[in-house]
């Protein structure tokens, strides 16, 4: 169990970093691809099978797709470079900003394992319907929201 | 010939055997477990390969007698060679990469569209005990399995430079999401139905009545989406002949090439094995009618018989136009999906 986590975790370093180091947008969007992959094989370690699985069907399935798609539709996306100097200090910043963050939370939190509990799609079925129902609701509404927006936008622009 | 019948008995024998190996013999488990994995894997492709020559063989005589032809004659009695020394030439081809294509993600697209169809193997019940790996969301598995081969067809289509390929490559990813959608939404009356995800338990949930029964619906809207989820004829725009002169594998040759008609055929036959499992009682009987045949030959048998109904489809359909085929399922198989779910749970609770 613990080769299979260190393939696991190796795999998704390494194409983490390929993704922002490499220069061509779709070798970049497979690299992502076997990131979210490899999340996927972590989850399924830590028997969060159906968190897995759906991970798999819907970011690999639907969102890699869809990434493919929109710069398969912009030409020339590759060679340019359009980033300039402000806009790089900037990211650094952010994001040494959130890496900060992050480890001041790693460090706080006291690592042990897992007690061993229930993930079958029945008790997550059970969860959402009644311990959280409300959130639940709240995020159906959110991506009903979203989709009548985007119908409503795709509208305008045909006219 | 009676382990035929009790395959329960069977793989207890094949399981004892190894355990009995590795006391023996002092081989550690992982090794063990290790070479199993290589055996499975070795035969899982050795199967697609066989069936894909068995299916190309079968879609040719059936187009034949469709279409009142005789089809393949000349290699071997009535043709039956012929697929044989086709796969012979497309070994012997000259493998060519155009030269404005991207090498690596040409190269990588063929594998990423085969790879998934023998990781979908793994979760099917052939026969009672008779599986790879017992997932307890096999479902979801195959599915999740399926929706990675889709990746490959587009970078196939976008690497080839070619702007033949990137319209084919760009087709699909538009149909199998679309269809995608409809798919999963016409099994899930018999998810309702059954409660689980496990290929094992739908089958024994299956025992006195076949699912086909409770979801006619279900299963039109299966079919219907599982052949255009395999790009086959009435739904096959992505490699349209008389438009794309031959889609996302137009660059493609050689072994390539095969590696696209393995996967396309190893992905029809996993649609017909999801088919029989999940409404024609996998390897079970007819309900009520004494065993007579052993249980993988059931299963293979209707497996068969789906193959047979998709190829049928496929030789009296015209090909649907594009515009068409995105409309056909957002506004008709998506809204007769959803009431297929609400007709089942309005029954369900009424029991």
């Amino acid at each position: 169990m613990e080769i299979a986590f260190y393939i696991l975790a190796g795999m998704a370093i390494t194409s983490a970093i390929l993704v922002v180091s490499l220069k061509n947008l779709v070798r970049a969007i497979l690299a992502l691809a076997s990131l979210f992959l490899s999340i996927a094989g972590l989850y399924i370690l830590l028997s969060a099978e159906f968190l897995g699985l759906v991970q798999i069907l819907v970011y690999i399935g639907g969102v890699i797709l869809l990434f493919l798609f929109l710069i398969m539709l912009t030409e020339n996306l590759f060679e340019k470079s359009q980033v300039n100097l402000f806009q790089r200090i900037t990211g650094i910043g952010l994001v040494l900003l959130l890496f900060g963050i992050f480890i001041s939370i790693l460090m706080k939190q006291p690592f042990q394992a897992i007690p061993k509990t229930d993930y079958s799609i029945q008790e997550i079925g059970k969860h959402l319907l009644t311990d959280y129902l409300v959130p639940f609701e709240v995020v159906s509404l959110l991506l009903l929201v979203a989709l009548i927006g985007a119908i409503v936008i795709a509208k305008k622009e045909e006219e | 010939m009676e382990l035929l019948y009790d395959t329960g008995k069977l793989v207890r024998i094949i399981e004892g055997f190894l355990q009995d190996l590795g006391k023996n013999y002092g081989i550690p488990e992982w090794v063990l477990t290790l070479g199993i994995m290589v055996v499975v894997a070795v035969i899982i492709a050795g199967f697609i390969a066989v069936n894909t020559l068995i299916l190309v063989l079968a879609e040719r005589k059936v187009s034949a007698f469709i279409q009142d032809r005789l089809g393949p004659m000349r290699v071997g009695p009535w043709g039956i060679l012929q697929t044989v020394a086709d796969a012979l030439k497309l070994l012997q081809k000259e493998d060519i990469t155009p030269k404005k294509a991207d090498r690596l993600i040409f190269f990588l697209s063929p594998i990423i569209v085969f790879a998934p169809a023998v990781m979908a193997y793994v979760a099917i019940s052939w026969s009672p005990k008779i599986r790879v790996a017992d997932i307890n969301l096999g479902l979801l598995y195959i599915f999740a399995a399926g929706s990675l081969g889709t990746l490959g067809i587009i970078l196939a289509g976008w690497s080839s430079a070619n702007k033949w390929s990137l319209l084919g490559g760009m087709r699909s990813a538009a149909q199998i999401i679309s269809y995608e959608v409809a798919l999963i939404l016409s099994v899930i009356g018999v998810i309702m139905l059954s409660g689980s995800l496990n290929l094992e338990n739908l089958i024994s949930c299956q025992k006195d009545c076949w699912y086909i029964v409770y979801q006619p619906l279900g299963f039109l809207l299966f079919l219907v989406s599982a052949i255009a989820e395999t790009n086959r004829a009435p739904f096959d725009i992505v490699e349209a002949e008389q438009e794309l002169v031959g889609g996302f594998h137009t660059e493609y040759s050689a072994m390539k090439f095969a590696m696209f008609f393995l996967g396309e055929y190893a992905n029809v036959f996993i649609a017909s094995a999801i088919c029989t499992t999940l409404f024609l009682g996998g390897w079970q009987g007819i309900p009520g009618l004494p065993v007579v045949v052993p249980p993988i030959v059931w299963f293979l048998a209707k497996c068969y018989l789906i193959v047979f109904v998709i190829m049928w489809i496929r030789w009296t359909y015209p090909r649907v136009r594009v515009d068409q085929l995105m409309g056909f399922s957002w506004k008709f198989l998506i809204p007769l999906g959803f009431l297929n779910i609400g007709l089942t749970g309005l029954v369900m609770s009424w029991k």
